[in-house]
């Protein structure tokens, strides 16, 4: 087998947009195995277009998308997920009408192995165990922290390599956003790797090891999660560049 | 089996056939409203084959599935990336323009049709609607059943769990269209006569509503609704032109009562606009 690769998503100089609207002009980004990196930024700085672009929800116009060394630019979104990469949409997006556990089960739709779906399925049912007390019931009966669970939750029965977030904070009371945060630790501390797209600095920061800002679709800052903090003109960068 | 009692058996059994068929795209949340050009092509098509080239009706029947799956996947491949709307406008205009079509061509009598045809058994019929309950029942237990739902849920989610929307739903659309087209060809040989009118807005019309008056979220509601819409006008016939009148208002009652159709939870299986298509939603870029 082959070593493993340190870095396993390398985003290099990616242009993006919809229709003629550039939303990401030149964004480079890097996650290593077992990281959880923010990309932060005021809304409208384009963090969920490089999220979108990296995932194959979007055509990038320009610039290269690497996962695990193997070029993935432009790559359909379901080659993308069995290839170890996962988005979990910003809005909790979960399936209303089905129950807990189909939702789940949908995630694990490009496995066929039914044991591995099998475990996966208790996996996070272990992980989360509100979801296992509520897995016959309608996704969307449950409460907004609980639905943020289930998709997060759905992702991980892919299996993957790499999860991204995309403001998993968004319409939480300050309350679940803690709990929310608190999860996704836990996720990385277990060793996975997260691409965590926020616009809540303060949380963003204080969950992710690294991070990146992004001003107007570029990369404004960067570095570790601690070195920002301490940072004021990142704070005053990100102010002033707001909408 | 009277004769009357086998007429009533082969009207029902055709419809439920037109129902489930119908089911299978609504349960991706695809409302077509031209199946009915589904419907020709599978009754032209098998009373070609039998008329024309003496074939058996069950072979023919297969081949009307086919022709109808074929046309279903192209239908699909155009309109299933678009939104409700569009979805709909361009079924309508499909049906349409079948319609014109063999209205127009002379090789199967034009508007006055063709005529002959026989051969529509009651096992032939209870036989197919058989099949295709088994079918569903071992749909909604599979994987590809789960995939129906999830499209019909959230295009978006389902793609960001890697399911291939478009794939899925023009799969489900041609196998929605296969049915109809052998519901059509079983209509044609127990009717003995064709002609473009049968296949109008009115009989689109006719299969959505079964599936409305049932309810949408299981397949058997929508079979319970095409029971309940085909007896009615044979046991009701005395109301004479006031039927649909009749009927009119109890749809609408019905829709205020129930909206979510006689089988089904309340906010269960009702009809629910899609969202507006992904990648055109409203985004906060950030």
């Amino acid at each position: 087998m082959a070593p493993e690769r340190e870095e396993l998503l390398k985003v290099t100089n990616l242009r993006a947009g919809y229709g003629r609207v550039t939303g990401v002009a030149d964004v480079s980004v890097e996650v290593r195995r077992g990281e959880l990196v923010a990309v932060l930024g005021p809304n409208g700085a384009g963090k969920s277009t490089v999220l979108r672009a990296v995932s194959g929800m979007i055509r990038p116009w320009g610039g290269g998308v690497a996962l695990d060394g193997r070029d993935v630019t432009g790559m359909r979104s379901d080659l993308l997920v069995r290839a170890g990469m996962v988005h979990v949409p910003e809005g909790r997006r979960v399936l209303p009408r089905l129950t807990v556990e189909e939702n789940l089960r949908v995630g694990a739709f490009t496995r066929r192995n039914r044991p591995a779906v099998r475990a996966a399925l208790d996996e996070v049912f272990d992980r989360f165990p509100r979801l296992r007390d509520r897995r016959a019931q309608k996704a969307g009966t449950l409460s907004g922290g609980e639905q943020q669970m289930l998709v997060i939750g759905r992702a991980l029965m892919a299996r993957p390599k790499l999860l991204l977030l995309d403001e998993p904070s968004l319409g939480l009371s300050p309350l679940l956003v803690r709990e929310v945060f608190a999860m996704i630790r836990t996720l990385a501390a277990d060793g996975q790797t997260v691409l965590l797209v926020e616009q809540n600095v303060a949380q963003g920061l204080a969950a992710a090891d690294r991070g990146y800002v992004l001003t107007a679709g570029r990369v404004t800052a960067s570095g570790a999660s601690a070195e920002l903090s301490a940072d004021p003109s990142l704070l005053r960068g990100y102010l002033g560049s707001g909408e | 089996m009277s004769s009357f009692t086998e007429a009533v058996v082969l009207q029902v059994g055709i419809s439920v056939l037109l129902a489930l068929g119908y089911w299978i795209a609504v349960s991706t949340g695809k409302y077509s409203f031209g199946h009915t050009a589904f419907m020709a092509i599978g009754a032209y098509t098998a009373s070609i084959l039998t008329l024309n080239f003496s074939w058996p009706l069950p072979l023919a029947m297969l081949a009307s599935g086919a022709a109808a799956a074929v046309a279903g996947a192209l239908i699909g491949w155009m309109a299933l990336r678009l939104s409700m709307l569009y979805l709909a406008i361009i079924t309508f205009i499909f049906s349409q323009l079948v319609n014109l079509l063999i209205s127009q061509w002379e090789y199967v009598g034009g508007a006055s049709g063709m005529i002959g045809m026989t051969g529509t058994t009651v096992p032939l019929v209870l036989g197919c609607v058989l099949i295709v309950v088994a079918y569903l029942v071992l749909l909604s237990r599979s994987r590809l059943g789960l995939a129906y739902k999830a499209i019909r849920e959230d295009e978006r989610a389902a793609t960001a769990s890697g399911l291939r929307i478009t794939r899925i739903a023009v799969g489900a659309f041609a196998t929605s269209a296969a049915v109809t087209g052998v519901a059509g060809a079983l209509s044609a040989h127990q009717l003995m006569v064709i002609n473009p009118e049968l296949f109008g807005p009115r009989q689109a019309l006719l299969i959505i509503l079964y599936c409305v008056l049932g309810g949408v979220e299981y397949f058997w509601g929508a079979a319970l609704g095409a029971v309940a819409l085909s007896l009615l006008p044979i046991y009701f016939d005395w109301l004479n032109e006031w039927y649909e009148i009749v009927y009119g208002l109890l749809f609408v009652a019905l829709m205020i009562v129930r909206p979510q159709g006689l089988i089904g939870r309340r906010g269960g299986g009702r009809i629910r606009l899609p969202r507006i298509p992904a990648g055109r939603e409203r985004e906060s870029v950030g």
